[in-house]
C-alpha cells in the first residue's frame, strides 16, 4: 500500500455521526490549518471501513493520513471500528484521534488500550471545539511527522 | 413387727398432743400431694406422676391403718393386720424407685434389683409366723427378716434418693432442684420410717421423727408443685439465661438469627430434647434434637391446631407455643412430666419475645427492601439524567456554534429585530447549556467522584474569593481565622466553595461583604458563609436546596440556573455532612448564613489561611 507523504496536502478523514459537529469540525480544520487540508467524512463505522476498504461509492478513496474518530456512532462504534484498524497490518500505520464528547474513564481507557494515538473530549461550544481542533492540526500537520506510507 | 409400725401407731397408743398434731400434718400432707397429683393433668397422666401418686396414696394408707390400731393379742386378727400393714410399708420404697425409673433417674438394673428385693420381702413377710411381741425373744428366722428388710428399705432409699439428686446436674435450676428436692424428700422420708419403727419408746423420738416424716413428705410434694415464691428463688438463673437469650434476640435481624438464639436457648431453659421454630408456611426454620421426619409430623399435626389456647402440649408429650405466624416447639426431655404451670408461663413470654423479634425482623427486611428499591430507582434515575442531559449536550453546541457563525458571518444580512432575536436565543441556548452542564455535574456528584486527598479549606477559600473578586467588584470577600482541612475531592471543594461565595455575591443586593469563617463542632467544624444582603425568607430556606429553585423573581437578571445549593448539598451529603440556611449572625442586621456541618471523620485538622504567594494547595 502506500500513503501520500502529507507535505502538501495531509488528508483527513472525519468519521462523525452528527452531521452539525462534522460540518463545525470541518470548519474548525480549515480554520486552523487553511484549504491546504483536505477533510472527508463518514457517517459511522461500516462506512469508514468501507471507505480504508475502499468498496463501493468509495472506490476511488484515496488513503487518510490521520483519522479522527468519534466513539458513538449507528452501527459500528468507534472502538469497534478501531479494534479492526489495529489488526490489520496495511491500516494500523494510520493515526487515529479519538474525538468524543464522552469523558468517562472507561472510554478514555479503553480507547488507548485499543491503540488510539490520542483522546480528546469534545469541548461543550464550539469556540472550544475550535481550539481544541486547532492544537490538533497544529500537532498533527505540524510538530508530528505522519507515516509517508509503506 | 411393733417395732417396725410403732411409728405409725404410736399416735394412737400414746397420744401425745404433739405427736397427735404432727400425725395430722402428715396425713394433710400426704392428702394435698394426692390430690394435686391427682388433678395435675387428669387427661392424660405421665407415667411418673402415676407412680408417684401411687406412693402417696401408699403413704396415706400407712397413717390410715396406723391411725386405727388392732389390739386383739395374739389374734389372728392381729396378725393380717400388720402383715398388710408391714407389706404396704414395704412398698414405699419401691415405690419411690419406680417413680425415679420412670423419670430416668433409676437405670434398670437399679430398678429390677429393687423389685425382686421387694417381691422377697412381701413373699417374706406373707409367709412369716406371728411376729414376736415386745420383751418376747426374737427368733432366728424374725432377726433373718428383719435383716432382709433394713438392707431392702436402705439399699432403694439410697438409690431412688442418688439418682433423683444426681439425675438434676446440667438441667435447668427449676428441674435440678425439684431432683433434689425430690431426692432429699425420699432419704429423709426413708430414715424417718426406719428411725420411727425402733423408738416407740420415748415420746420425744417420736415426735422427731413424724416431724421428719412431715419434712420428707413436704419436699416431696414441694418438688411436685413448687409454690411460685419458691419457684421465682429457683428460676433466677434460669432467668438471667432468657434475659441473655432476649437480648440476643433483639440483636437478630433475620428469623434464621432469630431461630439460631431462641432454639437452642429454649432447649437449655427447659431441659428439653430439642425444640423447632416453625413459620407461618409450615416450614421449619431451626430445629434441635428433632429428626426432619419429626418436624414434618409436628408440622403436620400443628396445622391442625385451631383453638386459640397459646401454649398447647403436642401428641408426643412436648409443647408448642403459638406465634403470631408459626410455632416455637419444645421437644419433651427427660423431665417434661415436671413441667408445671410456671413453666408454660416462661414458654409464653419467650414466645411473645421471639413474635417481637420475627415481627422486628420482618419490618426491617421490608425496610432493607424498599432501600434497596429506592437505591434501584436513584441509580436509575441518576443513570436517565446523565445519559439524558449528555446527549442534550449536542444538540445545544449545534444551536450554539451555528448562531455563533451567524452571528459572524451573516450579521449584516439581518434587518430589523433580527439581530435582537439571535442575541435572545443565544441568552436562551447558553442558559439552557448551563442548565443541561449543571445538571450532569448533579448527577456526576457521589456517582463517579474525583480521588480524595488532604485539601486546606482556608487556601482553597482564598483562591476562589480571589477569582470572584475580579467579577464583583464592588463586594469584599474575606477568609476570617482558620479553616479545616478536610479530607475530599478537591474538585468537589472547589465546586462548594466557589458556588457558595458565588450565590452570596451575586445575591447580596445591596450588601457589601461576604466573610468565610469556621469553628469547632462536635470534633468535626461548622464553615460559615455569611453576606449582609437582603436575606432569604425563613420559609424559603429549605426549598433552597430543591434542583431548578430560584427563590424569588427579583434576582431573574442574575445569571444562574437554581443548581448552585443543589449541587453544593449533594457534596456535602456524600461527606456525610449538613448544609443549612440562617439569617444573620447577632449584631447583623440583615443578610443570610449558609453553615456547612462536616463530621468528623474528614477533618483533618485546621490550617489558617497562608500568604497568597503560597496559597496553592498541595
Amino acid at each position: 500500500m502506500t500513503v501520500t507523504p502529507p507535505g502538501a496536502r495531509p488528508r483527513v478523514l472525519l468519521a462523525e455521526d452528527d452531521q452539525d459537529h462534522a460540518f463545525f469540525t470541518i470548519r474548525a480544520f480549515h480554520e486552523a490549518h487553511g484549504d491546504t487540508v483536505e477533510m472527508r467524512t463518514v457517517a459511522d463505522g461500516e462506512e469508514l471501513l468501507d471507505y480504508l476498504n475502499q468498496r463501493g461509492e468509495f472506490a476511488d478513496a484515496p488513503r487518510p493520513h490521520l483519522i479522527v474518530l468519534d466513539l458513538k456512532m449507528p452501527r459500528k462504534g468507534g472502538l469497534e471500528v478501531l479494534a479492526e484498524l489495529r489488526d490489520r497490518d496495511d491500516l494500523r500505520v494510520i493515526p487515529v484521534v479519538v474525538l468524543s464528547s464522552s469523558d468517562r474513564t472507561e472510554d478514555i481507557t479503553a480507547s488507548y488500550a485499543t491503540g488510539a494515538n490520542s483522546y480528546v473530549t469534545k469541548p461543550a461550544s464550539v469556540a472550544g471545539l475550535r481550539q481544541g481542533v486547532s492544537a490538533l492540526a497544529r500537532y498533527w500537520m505540524g510538530v508530528a511527522t505522519l507515516p509517508p506510507g509503506s | 413387727m411393733s417395732v417396725l409400725v410403732a411409728g405409725a401407731q404410736a399416735a394412737a397408743a400414746e397420744p401425745a398432743a404433739l405427736v397427735h398434731v404432727a400425725q395430722v400434718a402428715n396425713f394433710a400432707v400426704v392428702v394435698s400431694a394426692i390430690v394435686v397429683l391427682a388433678r395435675g393433668n387428669s387427661r392424660r397422666i405421665s407415667s411418673a406422676r402415676a407412680w408417684a401418686l401411687a406412693m402417696f396414696c401408699d403413704l396415706g394408707l400407712i397413717i390410715a391403718l396406723g391411725a386405727f390400731p388392732v389390739h386383739d393379742d395374739g389374734s389372728l386378727l392381729r396378725h393380717g393386720y400388720t402383715v398388710v400393714l408391714v407389706s404396704v410399708l414395704l412398698l414405699v420404697p419401691y415405690l419411690l424407685v419406680r417413680f425415679a425409673y420412670a423419670l430416668g433417674a433409676v437405670g434398670r438394673t437399679g430398678h429390677r434389683a429393687a423389685a425382686t428385693l421387694t417381691v422377697v420381702q412381701l413373699v417374706m413377710t406373707m409367709l412369716s409366723p406371728p411376729f414376736p411381741e415386745e420383751g418376747e425373744a426374737r427368733t432366728t428366722w424374725f432377726n433373718a427378716y428383719l435383716v432382709v428388710v433394713l438392707v431392702g428399705w436402705t439399699t432403694q432409699s439410697v438409690l431412688s434418693a442418688v439418682g433423683l439428686w444426681s439425675a438434676g446436674r446440667g438441667q435447668p435450676s427449676v428441674v435440678r432442684r425439684r431432683m433434689q428436692a425430690l431426692g432429699t424428700g425420699a432419704i429423709v422420708l426413708a430414715l424417718a420410717l426406719v428411725a420411727g419403727s425402733g423408738s416407740s419408746e420415748s415420746a420425744t423420738a417420736q415426735v422427731v421423727t413424724t416431724l421428719m416424716g412431715v419434712v420428707g413428705l413436704c419436699l416431696l410434694v414441694v418438688a411436685f408443685v413448687v409454690p411460685s415464691w419458691l419457684g421465682a428463688a429457683w428460676r433466677a438463673a434460669d432467668l438471667v439465661r432468657l434475659g441473655a437469650a432476649e437480648r440476643g434476640l433483639m440483636a437478630a435481624v433475620t428469623a434464621q438469627e432469630v431461630a439460631a438464639t431462641i432454639v437452642p436457648a429454649v432447649v437449655q431453659l427447659f431441659g428439653a430434647a430439642g425444640a423447632v421454630l416453625v413459620d407461618g408456611e409450615g416450614r421449619a426454620v431451626a430445629a434441635q434434637g428433632t429428626a426432619d421426619a419429626e418436624v414434618q409430623a409436628l408440622v403436620a399435626e400443628l396445622a391442625e391446631r385451631r383453638s386459640g389456647e397459646v401454649v398447647v402440649r403436642t401428641q408426643d408429650g412436648g409443647f408448642a407455643c403459638r406465634l403470631q405466624e408459626g410455632w416455637l416447639v419444645v421437644r419433651p426431655g427427660r423431665f417434661s412430666p415436671l413441667f408445671g404451670v410456671a413453666e408454660l408461663n416462661v414458654l409464653d413470654r419467650v414466645g411473645s419475645f421471639v413474635d417481637l423479634a420475627l415481627e422486628r425482623c420482618r419490618l426491617f427486611e421490608e425496610q432493607a427492601r424498599s432501600r434497596r428499591a429506592t437505591e434501584a430507582t436513584n441509580a436509575e434515575l441518576q443513570t436517565i439524567i446523565y445519559s439524558v442531559s449528555h446527549d442534550l449536550r449536542n444538540p445545544i453546541i449545534s444551536v450554539l456554534g451555528y448562531l455563533d457563525v451567524l452571528g459572524r458571518e451573516h450579521r449584516g444580512e439581518l434587518s430589523g429585530d433580527g439581530e435582537h432575536y439571535l442575541q435572545r436565543i443565544s441568552v436562551n441556548a447558553l442558559y439552557m447549556q448551563n442548565l443541561i452542564q449543571d445538571l450532569l455535574e448533579l448527577s456526576r456528584i457521589g456517582r463517579s467522584e474525583p480521588a480524595p486527598q488532604a485539601v486546606a479549606l482556608g487556601n482553597l477559600a482564598e483562591s476562589v474569593a480571589q477569582e470572584l473578586r475580579a467579577q464583583h467588584r464592588d463586594c469584599r470577600i474575606t477568609v476570617e481565622g482558620e479553616l479545616p482541612v478536610v479530607w475530599m475531592s478537591e474538585l468537589r471543594a472547589r465546586q462548594l466553595l466557589t458556588n457558595l461565595l458565588d450565590n452570596a455575591a451575586k445575591y447580596r443586593g445591596t450588601g457589601t461583604s461576604v466573610v468565610v469563617r469556621a469553628e469547632t463542632a462536635d470534633g468535626g467544624a461548622t464553615v460559615t458563609v455569611t453576606d449582609d444582603g437582603r436575606g432569604i425568607p425563613p420559609h424559603l430556606r429549605e426549598k433552597a436546596f430543591d434542583v431548578f429553585e430560584r427563590l424569588d423573581a427579583a434576582h431573574s437578571d442574575v445569571p444562574g440556573t437554581g443548581m448552585g445549593l443543589p449541587i453544593c448539598k449533594r457534596i456535602v451529603d456524600t461527606l456525610g455532612g449538613t448544609i443549612a440556611l440562617s439569617g444573620p449572625p447577632p449584631g447583623q442586621e440583615a443578610g443570610t448564613t449558609v453553615s456547612l456541618g462536616l463530621p468528623a471523620s474528614v477533618v483533618l485538622g485546621w490550617a489558617p489561611v497562608n500568604e497568597p504567594e503560597k496559597e496553592c494547595i498541595s
